[in-house]
């Protein structure tokens, strides 16, 4: 039997580094997507078992406040996803507001957890590196320049 | 044919320094407006399309904004581009790697939306060639998960 990893798509650009990622992974194991509830190019062809979650900060609507109060059904939806997920393992590309599965994930469901900082921080650290850094198994930087996790490792590019 | 592209967010000051440039040009401007409310007046628009390929293959110059994502699948394509940084976005990081990669003379990164200028500029540089680094990150996870 295959392992089942989960993939927790950011939207825009961090989608795309996790969708190579998941090329390159697909033979190996069962994917399982988490995407946004209502992205509006939310129909990409992903082969696997797929979540919805609510998006907490809607690009058009990032009211800080609003982002908070939404936290709460997230919260509930993400247990919901996390209680039905068979992964070993979760694997996350940003943005900050696609850590807190991640992170329920690994306090409370005990998967291991996989960060890859985004390919477009050549140098400075991402807020999702800062949130999540200490409860990662593994993380990834995409430029050698990139000196800010001492326990990451650089594996090359995804692009 | 200038196909310009601003992504999945919005991008208002590129989409009307695009428009302002196809006043300026003969050559055919075509922009992808994404989530902009800004309406061109000059330049054929489009929000969203699913031929986003057609038209990069299609356009002679592109003037994109400064998503990674976008930026690396140009490059790779061999495509001569213009990068604008969309400053509004999180926290600035968009100008590292544009910083980077202009360094690299892989693109030309235009800071001040001087968007006729970087085309005149584009006209005559060289373009150096995008080498896609190798990557292994897969096997590393495959390794790390046995």
């Amino acid at each position: 039997m295959k392992k089942t990893i989960m993939l927790v798509l950011g939207g825009g650009g961090h989608t795309k580094q996790l969708l190579i990622l998941s090329d390159k992974l697909k033979e190996k194991y069962r994917i399982e997507y988490v995407i946004k509830k209502g992205g509006k190019k939310g129909k990409k062809r992903l082969e696997g078992k797929i979540f919805r979650i609510l998006n907490p900060r809607p690009m058009d609507d990032a009211n800080i406040f609003k982002t908070i109060l939404r936290l709460f059904p997230y919260t509930f939806q993400a247990i919901k996803i996390l209680a039905k997920s068979q992964a070993k393992a979760i694997i996350i590309c940003g943005p900050a507001i696609s850590t807190p599965i991640a992170f329920l994930g690994k306090i409370f469901f005990r998967k291991k957890l996989i960060f890859i900082e985004s390919w477009s921080r050549v140098k400075s650290k991402s807020l999702s590196g800062r949130l999540i850094e200490n409860f990662s198994d593994k993380i990834f930087i995409q430029w050698r320049k990139n000196k800010n996790y001492p326990k990451a490792i650089f594996a090359g590019r995804l692009g | 044919m200038i196909f310009v592209t601003v992504g999945t967010g919005e991008f208002e000051k590129l989409v009307k320094e695009a428009d302002k440039l196809s006043e300026k040009i003969k050559e055919e401007i075509i922009i992808q407006t994404g989530n902009s409310k800004y309406i061109p007046r000059n330049a054929e628009y489009f929000g969203f399309t699913d031929e986003f390929e057609r038209y990069v293959k299609k356009a002679k110059i592109i003037i994109s904004h400064g998503g990674a994502g976008t930026i690396f699948e140009l490059l790779e394509k061999n495509k001569k581009i213009i990068v604008v940084a969309n400053l509004r976005r999180t926290d600035k990081h968009q100008t590292e790697i544009l910083e980077e990669l202009n360094k690299e003379g892989c693109l030309i990164y235009c800071e001040d939306f001087d968007l006729y200028g970087a085309l005149k500029k584009a006209e005559k540089f060289r373009f150096k060639r995008y080498k896609k680094p190798e990557c292994w990150i897969d096997k590393e996870i495959i390794s790390f998960l046995n």
